[in-house]
């Protein structure tokens, strides 16, 4: 509810920056990351490249760290485990390589305008042959 | 008058499942039955009775599982009915009352409006239509059967999706039709999502509809609707885009999407409060739809914006995640406070959106915070919970989520929202959740923190919970001591939160002061912290939007030394910009020479803290004045600055309009009673008409310049142009107090002309001088729009205002006006706000304003409880009025508490006497 209120004034516009709502519940508690935490941490890591972006940092770096830190994440919270790969833990550099891939790709869906023309193209290249999920739908409830 | 403590919640012994409504609708009563399938709740060991909450009802029928019940098995009065011994399984439970919408003049619950049918059930008026537990911890699934007469109502509106829609007489019983039938239809709404009964909706009426589509994220398509009284369809274009904008900014900003097929707003004109988020059906105050260039100022139509964003917002923060208990209300309305004012600083530029909200919270919730009826962000007992929709819960809740914001950064918090969302989506939650969401992001953030030195230092969660237990606001008092040999300057920070009702003793707080430093030629220096080598002061510095070299402290202890090495070795200190973009709900207290704060207005990188500085000098001054001794060497230094804003070409129309803005009443008596005296209200009014004459009169020339300016973008639509006209106002109100007879004459035409933004800055420069102008502009205003309420009622608000000698005879001639509606809160607002504005009127010595307002209010109350509970705080600052003043205002009190008051005033009024409970 809004009061009513004497108003305020004024105008000039600004950057708006996207941020997709992870499914996920909460972050994990030792055990082999689970496909809805994995879509977290690939959202973090998407967005995190599009704040980065937006902030002047360069693409290459912006990637680098955002697959960083959801390598060191997934390494430090779940043993280098991904349930949807297997049980046993896969190293730094193949989850660093991996991180950077997702992060890489969901900022091609976030914030397009953020990623650079030749990578864009790698990327649309790519998605021919295994399409990206779209926005995640709300929950709604079946009618009765 | 019972009192509702948090620390009596209890979960509801019964689930609610299904909420099944057939509401039959006449012209001279309304029917409603109801079919509540409840079932035990698992985490209630002994489920006890059940209560149903019901006021004003007339019950008919009360069956449990289809059986008829014993007057022996519940008890009934007049705040609801109690089942005595409810099954223990699950059971439906069906009851059929009689109400009276038409002569419901509360305007809770289900009432008629203009001809037309509307609900308001927030926080309690659900239980005036039917007997239920109205709780919002109960979410139930939602069907609403409506039927009415087809002529008078053939627009039937509820909540979710319209699964079924027809005549009466179609579906009747076979060949026969009863006589009540005939000529009625009815309409079938199903909400998919199950929400408390706060959020239940119902409008029936004559309406005009202006439709529109909006396409999701993933791609749906959902229909927008604005249901308006005939004939006011063509002010609905800007709600409407309004309305889309704040889709996709949800969507694109927070990742929330719509999540139903169709979303309504109502327009009404009788309502309490600015608008209401029911699910897919927003009730707002037509004040806040029917908008546009014409018959709106610029500030309004932003206002109608934010309004419109504010309750769509609460779709997801409000609606999917809804409050466990009424102690919430801030989680869910400071949440969406936070939420709309960074939708209109992204639209309209953060500066002086900000600027704006800081101007509002010290003028009002500093002014709540420091009176008798102060109450933390998180309330712990309450009497009528409509008392605590305040400047508290929503701005100051609101604030205390940009402390999180400001101390985790924006990535961290974004992080929060979505662990929040993610967590309690469909569920009731509390103030706790949502900060253990922000708590645990942050940790799981510093888990995985590969980035090196953060530019946020870290703070104790537990302690920052203390925002939304304590109530006052927190003082920092700065102390420095300036070594110009060894270039160090220290700082002795003390914090301490002013005794409220009820908490005599309080805690430190988590304070984010951002800081910057200024050398002698405006230039940024940087803030090193002893220990600090000149790299980690460097990564620490917040992000160039916060103003050079910002740094971010944090004030956690009653007593804090902070030492700033590395500066320039020089006799003059450098110039301290303090808690730059305002960065926690505080009041400095800091001796500061003149000479800084004239330094600060030129050259501070943040516009908030340069416009700060200003209005400390625009203080002094005026408190000069009132005093009885112009400063007349501040004065002059103000003329300068000003001169060089006006011709600064670095600056916006509307940043020099800001800039230029003089402070208000209210923070000027708190900077009095700062200063340990007594507060003069009509001297301060004329304090800051002398300074609007002396400032007109020096700054002819500059100000003449800037008109000529404005004047060529004066056509321009919002947003475009309207910084120019925001500045033409300013411009027009101190030349017309310095006599300028042209000035006079262009707000008189204004007032004929096409921008209502330009019409009103005319009449408020007119209104404060008795005259010809006056008179004609306020009868040509009046000829215009007299048969438009929305748009009379500011010239209702400027009559009630005009400080003239007749003030009390013209507010009592405005009461009986015909074209007053004492049945609108926006009219009753305008009249009596516009009075208690008129400083010279109401604060009157002889005490006759007060008396006058806590007469109104009395009669008001037998009216509208709600609305006049909440005009009679205008009469809580009697202990700081001084003896003489204070004795009358606390007379006037004295009736009001004599008089037969509802609930809802009375809460207040013994408040304000310093009688709680």
């Amino acid at each position: 509810m809004a009061p009513v209120r004497a108003v305020p004034f004024l105008a000039l516009p600004l950057l708006a920056l996207p941020l997709l709502l992870a499914p996920a519940s909460a972050l994990a508690d030792g055990g082999p990351a689970t496909e809805a935490e994995m879509n977290l941490y690939t959202r973090i890591a998407a967005v995190n490249v599009c704040i980065s972006r937006g902030a002047g940092v360069d693409f290459d770096k912006a990637v680098g760290i955002a697959g960083e830190t959801i390598a060191q994440l997934i390494q430090g919270q779940h043993g280098g485990r991904i349930a949807q790969v297997g049980s046993n833990p896969l190293s730094i550099d193949d989850l660093r390589k991996g991180a950077i891939n997702s992060a890489v790709l969901g900022a091609a869906e976030i914030c397009p305008k953020e990623v650079p023309a030749d990578v864009m193209a790698k990327v649309q290249a790519a998605l021919k042959s295994a399409p990206a999920p779209k926005n995640p739908a709300p929950k709604a409830p079946a009618s009765k | 008058m019972t009192t509702v403590r948090l620390a009596d919640y209890c979960p509801a012994p019964y689930l609610l499942e299904r909420t099944d409504l057939t509401v039959q609708l006449f012209a001279d009563h309304t029917m409603v039955e109801s079919r509540l399938a409840f079932s035990p709740n698992p985490a209630v060991a002994q489920p006890g009775p059940l209560v149903l909450e019901g006021v004003d009802l007339e019950l008919l029928a009360l069956q449990l599982d289809g059986e008829s019940l014993a007057p022996t098995a519940y008890q009934l009065d007049a705040s609801g009915l109690r089942l005595l011994a409810p099954p223990s399984r699950s059971f439906v439970l069906q009851s059929r009352v009689r109400i009276h919408p038409e002569t419901n003049t509360t305007l809770e619950g289900l009432y008629v409006s203009a001809g037309m049918f509307t609900t308001q059930c927030e926080a309690e008026g659900f239980r005036r239509i039917t007997f239920h537990p109205d709780r919002p911890d109960l979410l139930s699934r939602f069907r609403v059967r409506l039927e009415a007469d087809r002529a008078s109502c053939p627009v039937l509106l509820s909540n979710g999706n319209c699964l079924e829609t027809g005549d009466i007489a179609d579906r009747g019983v076979g060949m026969v039709q009863s006589k009540g039938a005939a000529g009625r239809h009815y309409a079938v709404w199903d909400d998919p999502f199950p929400k408390p009964s706060y959020l239940f909706a119902l409008v029936a009426g004559q309406l005009e509809e202006v439709a529109d589509t909006f396409t999701t994220a993933s791609g749906r398509q959902v229909a927008l609707r604005i249901h308006v009284e005939p004939g006011d369809g063509n002010l609905t274009a800007h709600a409407m885009e309004s309305l889309k904008r704040s889709m996709l900014w949800d969507e694109q900003r927070y990742g929330l999407e719509y999540d139903l097929d169709e979303f309504n707003i109502v327009a009404v004109r009788h309502f309490n409060m600015g608008a209401m988020e029911n699910k897919s059906l927003n009730i707002f105050n037509s004040k806040l739809v029917l908008a546009d260039a014409e018959t709106a100022t610029d500030a309004e139509l932003e206002r109608v914006e934010s309004v419109i964003a504010h309750e769509y917002f609460h779709n997801w923060t409000g609606n999917r995640i809804t409050c466990r208990d009424w102690f919430q209300l801030s989680l869910k309305e400071g949440l969406t406070v936070f939420r709309d004012q960074s939708f209109t600083a992204e639209l309209h530029g953060p500066a002086l959106n900000r600027i704006e909200t800081v101007s509002m919270l010290r003028n009002t919730q500093f002014r709540e915070d420091a009176g008798p009826t102060a109450h933390p962000v998180q309330p712990d007992a309450y009497q009528a919970i409509d008392n605590f929709y305040t400047t508290t819960i929503y701005e100051k809740g609101s604030e205390v989520i940009r402390c999180l914001h400001t101390l985790l950064g924006e990535e961290t918090f974004m992080r929060g929202v979505a662990l929040y969302v993610t967590r309690h989506d469909g569920t009731a939650a509390t103030c706790e959740d949502f900060v253990q969401a922000m708590q645990d992001a942050a940790a799981s953030v510093e888990a995985c923190q590969t980035l090196g030195v953060r530019d946020r230092p870290s703070f104790d969660f537990q302690q920052f919970r203390r925002w939304y237990l304590q109530a006052g606001t927190p003082v920092l008092r700065i102390q420095r001591h300036w070594d110009g040999d060894a270039g160090v300057l220290e700082l002795h920070i003390q914090q301490r939160t002013p005794p409220t009702p009820g908490q005599a003793t309080k805690q430190p707080l988590v304070i984010p002061l951002a800081l910057g430093l200024l050398g002698q030629a405006g230039e940024s220096l940087p803030v090193r912290l002893s220990g600090e080598d000149a790299n980690q002061a460097a990564a620490s510095v917040l992000p160039h939007h916060w103003g050079e070299g910002t740094r971010l402290l944090v004030i956690d202890q009653e007593d804090q030394r902070l030492r700033l090495v590395g500066l320039p070795c020089d006799s003059q200190p450098p110039s301290l910009s303090l808690l730059r973009q305002f960065s926690a709900p505080v009041k400095l207290e800091m001796g500061r020479p003149t000479s800084e704060l004239v330094h600060l207005l030129a050259c501070d990188s943040d516009p908030f803290s340069r416009w700060d500085a200003g209005q400390l000098l625009l203080r002094k001054a005026v408190l000069a004045r009132a005093s009885g001794q112009s400063d007349g060497l501040l004065e002059e230094e103000l003329v300068d600055a000003f001169t060089r804003i006006l011709a600064d070409p670095m600056l916006s129309e509307a940043s020099r309009s800001v800039l230029l803005a003089l402070p208000g009443i209210p923070e000027l008596e708190d900077a009095v009673a700062g200063q340990h005296e007594v507060p003069d209200p009509p001297a301060l009014f004329a304090a800051l008409m002398g300074l609007q004459q002396r400032f007109g009169e020096a700054l002819e020339k500059p100000l003449g310049d800037a008109l000529e300016r404005c004047r060529s973008q004066w056509g321009l639509a919002w947003p475009q142009g309207n910084g120019d006209r925001l500045l033409t106002g300013v411009i027009w109100l101190w030349r017309c107090a310095a006599g300028d007879l042209v000035a006079l004459q262009s707000a008189c035409e204004a007032v004929s002309g096409p921008s209502m933004t330009l019409a009103r800055a005319g009449l408020r420069a007119l209104n404060l001088h008795p005259g010809a102008e006056r008179e004609a502009a306020m009868a040509a205003f009046f000829d215009r729009w007299q048969d438009k309420p929305v748009i009379l009622d500011a010239w209702f608000g400027l009559e009630a205002s005009a400080p003239f000698a007749d003030g009390l005879d013209r507010v009592a001639r405005l009461l009986d006006h015909p074209r007053f509606d004492p049945a609108a809160p926006n009219s009753v607002r305008a009249v009596l706000g516009g009075l208690a504005s008129n400083a010279p009127v109401f604060h009157a010595a002889d005490g006759s304003g007060y008396r006058f307002m806590a007469e109104q209010i009395a009669a008001l109350d037998q009216r509208n409880p709600i609305t006049a509970s909440r005009m009679a705080k205008v009469l809580s600052r009697w202990q700081s009025y001084g003896e003489q003043r204070g004795n009358r205002m606390y007379q006037a009190l004295e009736f009001l508490a004599s008089s037969p008051l509802s609930t809802n005033t009375r809460e207040v009024v013994e408040q304000c006497l310093g009688r709680p409970e």
